[in-house]
């Protein structure tokens, strides 16, 4: 609780965060916030003790981030246009995924670059059936979670075998989807979405253009 | 006489070429403020060297952003340097000039000399002038790219500081600084500006303008 509470100071004197709420005539409410966090804060025991060696087993080259690749190596990898961690649209299609996949939770851990980041970190843990209107009813946690542009985010479920980076504040900002063959059936649809949207190909870093982009 | 495109017109490239014939380019380029910004692409390679390279990726030791931007592709048998983004791309050919690269896309290769040097820039940006107004910063970064939930984001090739500097006088506003995240920032009514170096050291200007949310970089 001791962090939790640090969260809501944090997030709620985060200056940046608080304009944008009031500039977009929403009032900033402590206590709805902390509702919230109390309802999907991942505390430290339950993230050390049950997630973060599912996280490992996904990512890597965490501290650095793009360019380098983010995901182990065998995982296939799609990309789209990134800048923030989950819009409307996106979040639904992925939410269609895990639910294909039999996921029971979103797991999404802010990416502190190996310490850099010294404020505490948002790490949630989502019911994979929730709502798009119940991850935005946060206050303040859900504009700084969804809205603004610069956090980046390692998004994965318990079954390991999928993750999402949402690589916000890389130069060219990217989102992307890592899975195992085993269920990219279940990614037909994020596909499709992805095919819809406008070449991002000059965006894709060279490390991953060489070794996992060559379909 | 050959056929090229300039942004900046015949002298600026009788001036490379004159300058490259005598193996000075590198430092007449680097040199002085009217050519801040501009890079000279790491490659000096014949054309046969450059037909065998298949999506290769051409390194830039003075900034390598470049790195994921440039791409050498073989079109009609012959090289084509291939841009994105906020760069242009100039190839120096032997005894013919030189060439952008848009030049190549249109028309494939031209009956030329060996490719000499590959020349890379900055876009250039509009002119500022002293208007360092919101409208005027967001209009001079160009065609700016769609993020998502709305975020737009472009380049300004100006140093991100002093741009700040002048848009927080442009608005009588007073710089602060967030020691949480370690930046500044100002504000005046519905506009923000945070300066931040982005967890990879790109000075970049967030700005928000009523709701609206502009990520600029600059140099």
């Amino acid at each position: 609780m001791i962090e939790l509470d640090r969260i809501i100071e944090t997030v709620g004197i985060d200056t940046e965060v608080g304009f944008h709420i009031n500039v977009t005539n929403r009032v900033i409410d402590k206590n709805i916030a902390k509702i919230y966090l109390e309802k999907y804060f991942l505390e430290g025991d339950e993230y050390f003790s049950q997630w973060k060696s599912i996280e490992d087993s996904i990512f890597q080259n965490k501290k650095e981030g793009l360019p380098k690749v983010i995901f182990k190596e065998d995982y296939r990898m799609i990309m789209a246009r990134g800048g923030t961690l989950f819009e409307e649209k996106d979040f639904k299609v992925l939410q269609e995924c895990c639910l294909k996949m039999g996921d029971r939770n979103l797991i999404v851990i802010q990416n502190d670059f190996g310490g850099e980041i010294t404020e505490p970190i948002f790490r949630m843990k989502y019911p994979v059936d929730i709502s798009w209107e119940e991850m935005m009813s946060g206050n303040f946690i859900s504009t700084a979670l969804f809205e603004m542009p610069y956090n980046e985010y390692f998004v994965f479920s318990e079954s390991g075998m999928w993750g999402k980076y949402s690589a916000n504040d890389y130069e060219n900002p990217l989102d992307i989807i890592g899975f195992k063959p085993e269920v990219e059936f279940a990614f037909k649809k994020y596909k499709e979405m992805i095919g819809e949207d406008e070449d991002i190909s000059d965006w894709i870093p060279d490390e991953y253009r060489t070794k996992y982009c060559k379909q | 006489m050959p056929v090229w495109r300039s942004l900046w017109g015949v002298q600026w490239v009788q001036f490379l070429l004159e300058h490259y014939q005598g193996g000075g380019i590198g430092a007449e380029l680097t040199g002085g403020n009217f050519w801040q910004g501009v890079v000279i692409g790491g490659i000096v390679a014949g054309l046969n060297h450059v037909a065998h390279m298949e999506n290769h990726v051409v390194n830039d030791q003075e900034d390598p952003r470049l790195s994921s931007k440039i791409q050498v592709k073989p079109i009609n048998d012959g090289p084509v340097i291939m841009m994105g983004g906020s760069f242009d791309v100039f190839g120096v050919f032997e005894g013919a000039g030189m060439y952008m690269e848009s030049w190549f896309t249109d028309k494939g290769l031209p009956n030329v000399g060996k490719l000499l040097s590959v020349v890379v820039s900055r876009k250039p940006n509009r002119a500022f002038g002293k208007n360092f107004s919101t409208e005027n910063v967001i209009n001079s970064a160009g065609k700016l790219t769609k993020l998502k939930n709305g975020v737009r984001q472009g380049f300004i090739n100006q140093n991100g500081q002093e741009l700040f500097n002048n848009m927080a006088k442009q608005y009588n506003a007073k710089i602060h600084f967030d020691s949480k995240k370690g930046h500044q920032y100002f504000s005046s009514g519905s506009l923000r500006v945070d300066f931040t170096s982005s967890s990879r050291n790109i000075p970049t200007l967030r700005i928000n303008d009523g709701g609206k949310l502009y990520k600029i970089r600059t140099q």
